[in-house]
């Protein structure tokens, strides 16, 4: 019961806010406002190795690239593979309600039920 | 002794009564809130500018705006895609107005619950001292390595670590449908956040297994949740990644390995001693089976991470350890103290038999003892809230925050009246993040306005060592902050970023030219993609070894009468040198880094015309350093250039740097 409650009015609140902003057709309020894409945006490259301090990279004869990498999808690129906002933040929504659930029973531990007793 | 025993289920990880969560909460709040402290002292309150942030906020941006989220996360180093559920929750956080600095403490205020859930988790498990040396080894592992100074999809993950611990635990404890199910939500969660969540999944299974009944139903409950939400939240992920693994090589190419020693990375050496502990508490089974937990969550990364190093095809590094450090603090605590209390228990013990008439004595010492480790977690408290693990003064401590860039967009739209496009023709700053960052992220540029390739600023940190140094004409901190003060120069300048000449020349090839501009854009996007016309490809994947010169027409004047051109030596800076100036003898000095030119008042007299700069692109010194952008060089009043100097290479060997 203790369990029960907190979660149904999460969830209340999770769904209320994923439908207010499924419904809020006002764009986002935050930095940076940007006119729309002029075309389809490249997929960002893969991030840099990490620690600030890239390793030296092998060396290359003069005036050759090294191949580039292969295509990985001849058919369906990344940036076309997109959901809506309002999807996007109901998975967000879902995750947070996942992590608090998980949060709190390993914290507070499974409601005992009356079998438990025994 | 058989595992089905309900004693050994309490053996296995106690289960909190109702007088254990008082003591428990009072552990988490009060950790809690040390450790929240110690985080803002050490890694600050605002993120650093991190490459992976400025790539996340675009997908964030193209969620937000253009109502286009991604559907398969972003490219991850060993050649998959992943934290797509990661980016809708940052999505998330910003559409509920928790901006770059909201998020940041947000991950900062989860954090700090994280290491008050391993002081619980240690506590259940060992009492309360081998609680204190948890919090400390959390609090000394957590930080820079695993990305707590930044936003990026590694900072949540020592939290949700703690949270999959602390969970499993209760679980072992008192197996129920409830827990079994949260575990494989939890893993499908973590799963969509960073990729190392696979091996949470992997830990789950094992934490059911070693469940003392019903072990079989509960691991197919586990596992079955755990696939359900990871292909719920994020399905095209998977089906990408699928596709990946079955057609091409996984790892991390040999161009980018550090190779540092295993042992020699921190989560990786403690991963091993908690291992250790483990290992070593197995000669006395009711201790190994207490660590089990632990052990089931840090084994499944370790074994992997380790014939990965053997093999050669993984970059081990700390961040990889970023969903363990939680278990590793409770192995390497617990661990240590399970072993120190069973054995003070059996001195004891001994002690009684052997000495009857003193047992009144024994039993006030052992009483002693006990109401003495009380103290344990008050110290460790005070040893966080005294910050005994905050780094020296290292360069960590000047790279540009989000406040700092922020600052800098106020100021000059404040003060000089400057747009994003005036800051992507005129703003300089040796840090090539920083500069896309103020131009990307920032806020508070005025929406509309003139621009003019001649109108420069340089953005600089002032090491605190500096703060008493006498700021020239023109230049003024923006902010202030305990690490350093940011310092806008604003300086007179003959070159022009709206006109200027590229030329590259690879081998023996003839050189090829193109008259060009820095480009005003406003799509972050084209940062990556595009680059600048002439230049050479931004993303630095095409990079071969070539010559890049850069002509620059002077634009000499009677109120600009003299301007100074240094290259600097830095260690994330292509170093490039002044190859020659035309319409006037110059006098290029310190093997051509330094130059002095002057405007001739006489009429009619010759006038310095260009100005050619060279660098070596595609060798070590100048590879992934360079971003496509012209790279970093001062230029300006003869006033502004040395203290610029100054503040960016203050140490007294760096001005000499590499030839």
């Amino acid at each position: 019961m203790r369990l029960r409650t907190p979660l149904a009015v999460l969830g209340c609140i999770a769904s209320l806010a994923v439908a207010v902003q499924a419904q809020d057709p006002t764009p986002y309020r935050g930095p940076p406002v940007l006119p729309p894409h002029a075309g389809p945006p490249a997929p960002p490259p893969a991030p840099l190795p990490e620690g600030q301090s890239p390793a030296p990279p092998p060396p290359l004869p003069e005036g050759q690239a090294p191949p580039p990498p292969p295509p990985l999808d001849q058919n369906v690129p990344m940036e076309a593979m997109t959901i809506s906002r309002a999807t996007a933040m109901t998975v967000g929504g879902l995750e947070s309600l996942v992590i608090l659930g998980a949060a709190w029973l390993a914290f507070f531990g499974a409601p005992r039920r009356r079998d438990d007793q025994r | 002794m058989s595992a089905d025993r309900p004693e050994d289920a309490d053996a296995l990880a106690p289960s909190p009564d109702r007088a254990g969560l008082r003591t428990d909460a009072i552990y988490l709040v009060v950790v809690a809130l040390v450790a929240f402290r110690q985080l803002c002292n050490s890694m600050g309150t605002s993120p650093t500018i991190w490459e992976d942030t400025l790539i996340e906020n675009l997908y964030v941006r193209d969620c937000l705006v253009d109502n286009h989220c991604t559907a398969v996360g972003a490219g991850a180093t060993v050649g998959i895609f992943h934290s797509a559920g990661y980016l809708h929750w940052r999505s998330l956080l910003h559409a509920v107005g928790l901006h770059a600095n909201g998020t940041f403490l947000t991950f900062h205020v989860l954090n700090a619950l994280g290491v008050g859930l391993v002081a619980v988790a240690a506590r259940r498990i060992a009492g309360p001292v081998a609680a204190a040396l948890a919090v400390l080894i959390m609090v000394a592992g957590n930080g820079v390595p695993t990305q707590l100074n930044v936003i990026s999809d590694v900072a949540p993950v020592p939290f949700l670590g703690a949270v999959f611990l602390l969970l499993a635990q209760t679980a072992t404890a008192r197996p129920t449908r409830a827990t079994t199910v949260a575990l494989g939500l939890l893993c499908g969660v973590m799963l969509n956040f960073y990729a190392t969540g696979l091996l949470c999944g992997v830990s789950a299974v094992i934490v059911t297994l070693r469940f003392p009944k019903d072990r079989w139903k509960h691991t197919a409950l586990v596992m079955a949740a755990f696939v359900v939400s990871t292909f719920v939240l994020s399905p095209l992920t998977w089906l990408v990644d699928l596709r990946i693994v079955l057609t091409r090589h996984i790892g991390h190419s040999p161009g980018m390995m550090n190779r540092l020693p295993l042992l020699e990375i921190p989560l990786a050496a403690l991963s091993a001693l908690a291992l250790l502990l483990w290992g070593v508490s197995a000669l006395w089974p009711p201790l190994r089976r207490r660590l089990d937990v632990v052990a089931a969550v840090i084994l499944p990364l370790f074994v992997p991470v380790l014939a990965g190093y053997l093999r050669g095809s993984l970059d081990v590094q700390d961040k990889y350890f970023a969903h363990v450090v939680a278990a590793i603090a409770v192995g390497v605590g617990a661990g240590a103290m399970l072993p120190l209390n069973a054995a003070a228990r059996w001195a004891l013990g001994r002690l009684e038999t052997r000495f009857p008439s003193r047992k009144a004595g024994i039993d006030r010492f052992s009483a002693m003892v006990r109401r003495s480790q009380a103290l344990a977690l008050p110290l460790a408290a005070l040893l966080v809230f005294a910050g005994f693990n905050e780094p020296a003064d290292t360069i960590e401590h000047l790279s540009y925050s989000y406040a700092d860039v922020l600052s800098t967009a106020r100021y000059l739209a404040r003060a000089r009246g400057w747009t994003s496009g005036q800051a992507q023709l005129g703003l300089l700053t040796p840090d090539e993040l920083a500069r896309r960052a103020a131009i990307r992220w920032a806020t508070g540029w005025r929406a509309s306005g003139t621009t003019s390739g001649l109108e420069h600023a340089y953005m600089l940190k002032m090491p605190v060592s500096d703060v008493l140094m006498q700021l020239p004409t023109g230049a003024e901190v923006v902010r202030r902050a305990a690490d350093g003060r940011t310092v806008v120069v604003s300086t007179c300048s003959w070159i022009d970023w709206t006109a200027f000449r590229a030329c590259t020349r690879r081998g023996d090839a003839p050189e090829t030219c193109m008259d060009t501009a820095l480009p005003i854009r406003n799509d972050g996007h084209q940062d990556y993609s595009e680059g600048i016309p002439g230049m050479p490809n931004p993303d630095g994947r095409d990079l071969s070894r070539q010559t890049l010169t850069l002509h620059f027409p002077l634009h000499p004047r009677p109120e600009c009468p003299v301007t100074r051109v240094v290259m600097p030596r830095l260690p994330l800076l292509c170093p490039g040198v002044i190859a020659s100036v035309d319409g006037v003898p110059a006098t290029i000095e310190d093997s051509g880094r330094r130059v002095l030119l002057r405007y001739d008042t006489r009429p009619g007299a010759p006038q310095p015309r260009e100005l050619a700069i060279s660098w070596e692109l595609g060798v070590p010194a100048c590879w992934n350093q360079f971003r496509g952008h012209p790279p970093f060089f001062i230029e300006g009043d003869p006033d502004a250039v040395p203290f610029i100097e100054r503040m960016i290479d203050p140490g007294p060997g760096a001005a000499e740097g590499p030839p």
